[in-house]
């Protein structure tokens, strides 16, 4: 039987399960994603529904054997929390969804965890939503494993901030398109700032970064879309 | 035969909510013990019911006709609108005195979910709102993170059309003392605070 006490995390999703209860899943310090059962919540007025939130900075108790512990105790981890709206908050999701589907449960890692906790509060300010999605993308990607190849192109040469460089998963940038190969296009200066995490300076940056990461990501990801981005896209572009 | 007529009644029980094999069980064997025009009562009012209610086109909630009685109603105040997740919403606000008519979105905005604007019916809500006869709009979505994106989501929408977005306002609840209040809830009463 394990039992863990005040572990700080957030609920990144949550579903009904049977008549009263919830699944929780949580993104946490420790213990990476865990998810737990909170028994009879959604009937009774145990006092901690409320807290069952996504982006609220949490303290979580659980205790069980298996797969599937149930949530004991949870209490605020902080006085006051980010508070995402609008756009923000749908990056949020976004940010949310990228942990369900790339990381594994049980995968601790507290640097990761410190990535998503300097997202959300970057978030919370005005018009930070682009380059902290894209730090966080980089950060996330690295920290799995998956990393960007960023400063030195596929032949092994330091990239030149002023070459077009095109850009595959698998062969990392090159400075001529392989036939037959999907590349993306990226200048040299893009790639280079988002290896040093340094703030994209123009549409045309951040824009060849949005496309860099998403074709990257959609590689890890498989076939399976990302919904939040489906959805964003149905709020906010039209 | 018959056991599996009597199978086929416990198995179909099942599919309430809360009703396991051994409540479906009980219950069968209780109509049929003791109380069998009861449970062809049942069966016609279910039968009656699945293919008699649809949806009221106005605003979506369970009902006979294609415009429900409320929205028909000449009585209440066509140019309020408010706006509720469930169909069991509006009946737990059936107590409070609103005079205007309600649209129900059937959920809420859940990215992780790939529940968008269109699986909630906001295309239909934004077709109404620009319709011109609302004038005011009600946000009565839950207090939850995706019911305040669901909110946030259609008061952009209400502002852009012109519309007055009210919100449902947010507190310490009736004979509740502060000490026991958790503090995010007092934090937003505190906010919103109204002159006395």
């Amino acid at each position: 039987m394990q039992r863990v006490s005040l572990q700080p995390g957030y609920v990144i999703h949550q579903r009904d399960f049977k008549d009263s209860s919830r699944i929780i899943e949580c993104y946490t310090q420790d213990y990476g994603r865990v998810a737990l059962v909170a028994k009879g919540v959604r009937s009774s007025k145990k006092g901690f529904q409320y807290l069952l939130q996504p982006f609220l900075p949490l303290k979580l108790s659980w205790a069980g054997r298996g797969e599937l512990p149930t949530l004991t105790h949870v209490e605020m981890n902080a006085a006051s929390s980010p508070h995402l709206q609008g756009k923000a908050l749908f990056c949020g999701f976004y940010l949310n969804e990228l942990i369900v589907r790339l990381t594994h449960r049980h995968d601790a890692s507290p640097e990761l965890y410190q990535c998503y906790l300097e997202a959300l509060s970057t978030l919370d300010q005005p018009d930070q939503e682009e380059p902290t999605l894209r730090r966080f993308e980089v950060q996330m990607l690295d920290i799995l494993g998956y990393g960007l190849q960023l400063e030195v192109d596929g032949n092994g040469e330091p990239i030149d901030p002023h070459q077009q460089y095109y850009y595959h998963v698998e062969t990392g940038p090159m400075t001529t398109p392989i036939p037959g190969i999907q590349h993306i296009p990226t200048s040299g200066e893009t790639l280079l700032a988002l290896s040093a995490g340094l703030p994209l300076a123009n549409e045309k940056q951040q824009q060849e970064s949005r496309r860099l990461m998403r074709s990257v990501l959609q590689f890890h990801l498989g076939g399976k879309p990302l919904q939040s981005r489906r959805v964003y896209q149905q709020l906010f572009k039209s | 035969m018959e056991q599996g007529l009597l199978n086929n009644l416990v198995e179909s029980l099942c599919c309430l909510p809360g009703v396991g094999r051994k409540s479906a069980q009980r219950m069968a064997f209780h109509l049929l013990e003791r109380d069998r025009s009861g449970g062809l009562h049942l069966a016609e009012a279910l039968d009656k019911a699945m293919q008699g209610i649809g949806e009221c086109h106005l605003c979506r909630t369970f009902s006979e006709k294609t415009i429900c009685n409320r929205c028909s109603d000449p009585a209440r105040d066509q140019s309020i609108l408010c706006i509720v997740e469930m169909p069991s919403d509006i009946v737990a606000l059936s107590t409070v005195d609103y005079k205007g008519l309600f649209f129900v979105l059937k959920g809420r905005l859940s990215p992780i979910d790939g529940i968008g604007p269109h699986e909630i019916g906001l295309d239909i809500l934004e077709q109404r709102l620009a319709e011109g006869q609302v004038r005011e709009i009600i946000l009565a979505t839950n207090a939850t993170i995706e019911g305040q994106a669901t909110a946030h989501y259609i008061a952009e929408m209400g502002k852009k059309l012109g519309i007055d977005v009210m919100k449902i306002a947010q507190g310490v609840p009736l004979g509740g003392e502060l000490e026991y209040i958790d503090s995010n809830t007092l934090s937003h009463a505190f906010k919103s605070r109204v002159r006395y």
